[in-house]
């Protein structure tokens, strides 16, 4: 009997086995890589030869002064992209969800897709020909008109999370909508029947229906996403503010740090390594907590 | 994420290549047999073009039959040169020859990544020693100990600005006034009105800034501390930090003074297009490094005619010896060959001319025993222009508009030069790398807002950068220099 679940299930684990293979090669394999994190790495002496350090890469990692405002930037950033980003992408999908013609759908569908095709550094240069000091459209026309002196983007740090947020979800809110979209669709029509025969309105289906339905996936989202809020998304943050020094007290996140100093082995390993115990224990920790309020939603 | 997964990737592939890594190590004697072939891949810089293979292997028949060598010519594109070699290195690939400079080696030498040369060279290279001589290549020690061959080209520098003389000419600017950045100020504010279209000073990402011309006549002599700490003739024998001197304060002012008057684009801190404006030729002047037959080399690049104006002293440090240099990493299997080939390369002016310029007859032709013309089809063998990263220049064939007595006035000036007190010392960062990492994130997040002036307030930019430096462990930076040169004078 069991030997049959097998054979019946072949088919299954022949399509997982690429994702788990790659998972396995690119996720669990590296991970002996930490140990790096301990050690003096000498190329020339090789990752089993080079001296053992003990904590001096933490150490050096945590007496940096910048560690404050890079924690501070990574954690700010992530919390509002997870929440606002969601907000955002759930009541995407419910327009979208709204409207009647099937055409009309698939034209805002593929404009709010269009941006999750271009590469970072392309975003970067349409942000700099709006946001150039000198050849700007903001500072040539639309500042002007408003009787406003030019700004200068580059240099000014205090702009740059609300730039940074709104590139962000221009680029990512079509894409990230879909699921939710996918899961709208999926749900039972007889549910909106009945709350229209006890004369629901259609801001009512959304909050009432909708929305409630939809709680399991927003959960699982947002479980996976709390696993990253040490991670940053590198295009963004380094290539959209064009990799400027003078932004980097708003523009700096762990991710472009480690980036800036992956020459030295030892160090950036014992940094990536802190950022990813915080991930894990957040995503421990954001489960907890769903478990402990909605056990149903919640992933393990 | 994608940095992470090829982080660990690399750490992968140095867990895999590790205990080749290290037998290999051991087994480096200084010994090679001739009749067994040997592949020297040789990394550096740039590009030559389509005929890159042709010229390669036009190379490797002689190289055969003179050393057994088959070389392999690896250039890479200057963008990703030092991540890409450097991610190499770490994961412990075959290389054989690499090209690095002064802003690198000595972390590499922390590293342990080149293989000490001294005595290789002693003995497979004596006619390169000699040609680059003793006093010379003390500069280049770290630590009394040679780790990588220096290029044979000028050995001092000075600081230039390069102007379009045509231009000048037009409006009649006295150029035999010019002293100073700051004597060109009138020139620009003609130049403004009359050709708006021009930038005055050509700023950019790779030296030339407003702060790196303006100069009060004190020196500065970089002893490798990461432009953190150096030398000056303000306080002979004492480590300073250039970022707090009087200098760089003036020439942080001056340069507010330039962008606020529009003299460089006001984008610049943005975005470097420098060398599209040179192209078109939409700038006027700019800052280079001076070397007597400098000139001459940058009016073959352009349409028009330049002159320069000398605003510093001639001196001469550690960049001068470690400006351009080869080393042998760990990962060479047979570093006395490649000794070998270093001394034909670079003293065996039918290879060295065939790697530089490709063959004759077909990317260049002769036109007198050492001069040449180039041929059309150099565009698919080009490398002109970057002869000082491959060792000796001084049997570079003399290209038709060079003057024909280039290396007697190069050799000239390389005579009279007198090193500086400091030269031969080199700060060894390893004890403050901490420090020293802290410190180099403050200069780059401060540094394009002070050096092109785009600062909303320059002294107050200045006062939290010099701030910040100090908590980032400034003071003990200059510290463990200033305790390493007294070490380091005492056994002079």
């Amino acid at each position: 009997m069991k030997k049959k679940n097998y054979i019946d299930r072949c088919a299954y684990y022949i399509m997982t086995a690429p994702g788990a293979i790659l998972i396995f090669l690119f996720g669990y394999l590296p991970m002996f890589g930490i140990i790096l994190a301990f050690k003096d790495f000498k190329p020339a002496r090789g990752f089993f030869g080079s001296p053992w350090c003990g904590l001096d890469n933490f150490k050096a990692f945590f007496s940096s002064p910048d560690i404050g405002y890079l924690t501070r930037n990574t954690v700010l950033y992530n919390l509002a992209f997870i929440i606002l980003g969601t907000v955002i992408a759930v009541v995407f999908a419910i327009l979208m969800n709204e409207l009647r013609s099937k055409t009309k759908v698939k034209f805002y569908q593929t404009i709010a897709m269009m941006p999750h095709f271009l590469s970072w550094v392309i975003v970067a240069y349409l942000v700099y020909a709006f946001l150039g000091n000198t050849y700007g459209i903001v500072n040539r026309s639309v500042l002007p008109a408003l009787g406003i002196e030019p700004i200068k983007w580059y240099s000014e740090p205090k702009y740059w999370p609300y730039i940074l947020f709104f590139v962000r979800t221009w680029k990512t809110v079509g894409y990230s909508s879909v699921i939710y979209f996918a899961a709208i669709a999926g749900i039972n029509p007889e549910y909106y029947e009945a709350a229209i025969v006890d004369g629901a309105n259609r801001f009512q289906l959304a909050v009432k229906v909708t929305l409630p339905l939809l709680r399991s996936i927003i959960c699982i989202q947002l479980i996976m996403a709390m696993g990253g809020i040490f991670n940053s998304d590198l295009g963004l943050f380094y290539n959209v503010p064009m990799n400027q020094g003078a932004l980097y007290p708003t523009t700096n996140v762990l991710t472009t740090y480690i980036y800036r100093n992956v020459t030295k082995i030892g160090y950036s390993t014992a940094a990536g390594l802190y950022s990813s115990v915080i991930g894990f224990l957040m995503v421990l920790l954001t489960n907890f907590f769903i478990r402990r309020y909605d056990p149903d939603s919640s992933l393990f | 994420m994608k940095k992470r997964i090829l982080c660990a990737v690399t750490a992968l592939a140095a867990a895999v290549s590790m205990t080749a890594g290290c037998s290999k190590q051991e087994t480096t004697a200084m010994k090679d047999d001739q009749s067994q072939p040997y592949e020297i891949e040789w990394y550096f810089p740039g590009s030559f073009g389509a005929d890159q293979d042709m010229v390669n292997e036009k190379a490797n028949e002689y190289l055969k039959e003179k050393l057994n060598v088959t070389l392999k010519l690896m250039p890479l594109d200057w963008g990703v040169y030092v991540s890409k070699t450097s991610n190499m290195i770490n994961s412990g690939e075959k290389m054989d020859l690499v090209w690095t400079d002064i802003s690198h080696l000595p972390n590499y030498v922390n590293q342990q990544i080149p293989v000490q040369i001294d005595e290789l060279m002693d003995e497979y290279a004596p006619e390169t020693k000699a040609m680059l001589g003793e006093d010379f290549l003390e500069g280049a020690k770290i630590d009394h100990k040679l780790y990588a061959i220096p290029a044979n080209k000028e050995k001092a520098h000075g600081t230039t600005i390069v102007y379009r003389k045509d231009i000048a000419d037009k409006y009649g600017f006295d150029m035999s006034k010019v002293h100073t950045i700051e004597d060109m100020y009138p020139y620009f504010d003609i130049l403004k009105e009359k050709e708006p279209g021009m930038v005055c000073f050509g700023a950019n990402h790779s030296g030339s800034t407003p702060v790196s011309v303006t100069s009060d006549g004190i020196n500065f002599y970089n002893v490798g501390g990461a432009d953190l700490v150096m030398f000056s003739d303000s306080e002979p024998d004492k480590i300073i930090c250039k970022y707090e001197s009087e200098s760089y304060k003036n020439a942080v002012k001056n340069a507010a003074y330039m962008h606020e008057k529009g003299y460089i684009d006001p984008d610049v801190a943005i975005k470097d297009n420098f060398s599209e404006l040179k192209t078109n030729g939409d700038v006027f002047c700019w800052k280079d490094v001076y070397h007597p037959t400098k000139l001459e080399e940058l009016n073959k690049s352009y349409d028009y005619e330049l002159g320069q104006v000398l605003i510093t002293d001639i001196t001469s440090d550690a960049t001068d010896a470690m400006g351009s240099l080869l080393y042998i990493p760990y990962t060479c299997e047979n570093p006395v060959r490649v000794m070998k080939f270093v001394e034909l390369f670079n003293t065996d002016p039918y290879l060295n001319n065939l790697i530089n310029f490709g063959i004759e007859g077909v990317h260049y032709e002769k036109t007198g025993e050492n001069t040449i013309k180039t041929l059309d089809k150099i565009n698919d063998y080009d490398f002109v222009g970057s002869q000082w990263e491959l060792g000796n220049t001084m049997i570079n064939y003399i290209l038709d508009g060079y003057s024909t007595d280039r290396y007697e006035k190069l050799n000239a000036f390389n005579d009279e030069i007198e090193y500086s007190k400091y030269y031969g010392f080199m700060f060894n960062m390893e004890e403050v790398d901490t420090e020293v990492t802290a410190c180099q994130s403050v200069v780059s997040e401060y540094w394009k807002n002070l050096d092109f002036g785009s600062a909303a307030d320059w002294e107050t930019e200045l006062a939290g950068f010099l701030d910040k430096l100090n908590k980032a462990g400034l003071e003990d930076v200059k510290a463990a220099a200033q305790r390493q040169y007294d070490e380091w004078k005492k056994t002079e």
